[in-house]
């Protein structure tokens, strides 16, 4: 049986600021 | 602990929406590290800069290749193990926070 490609594990997208 | 509310309409809506970096960022890739710099003229505003995670260089990356919110979505579902509700309720939060900051514009068909 062919196996479906694994996912990736997820991470959630974030932004990160800096001020200077 | 706070559980967050998720409007499905407004997840929806969003679907088709196409988000463009504003031509007042440019980005760059510095020791791993992805860095959004706001710009006027030639010059660098060197105040405030912004990092963006793996993943939200990679939306951003979809956002530089005009995709809309929807192909986003169906990106993020494919490639990573993630419910669906999730992960866009996540991209919504993350897209709220980009054009908070001016850092990404609504592109008007």
């Amino acid at each position: 049986k062919e196996m479906p490609p694994k996912k990736k594990p997820y991470q959630k997208p974030e932004i990160n600021i800096i001020d200077l | 602990m706070t559980n967050k509310k998720i409007d499905m309409n407004k997840l929806s809506d969003a679907s088709e929406k196409i988000w463009r970096p504003s031509a007042h960022v440019v980005m760059r890739r510095i020791a791993g590290e992805t860095i959004l710099v706001p710009v006027s003229g030639n010059l660098a505003n060197m105040q405030r800069l912004f990092t963006l995670n793996e993943m939200g260089a990679l939306v951003w990356a979809m956002m530089e290749g005009g995709n809309t919110v929807g192909d986003i979505k169906e990106a993020i579902a494919g490639e990573f193990e993630v419910e669906q509700i999730r992960s866009e309720s996540d991209l919504m939060e993350f897209i709220d926070q980009l054009a908070g900051s001016g850092l990404i514009q609504e592109q008007i068909a």
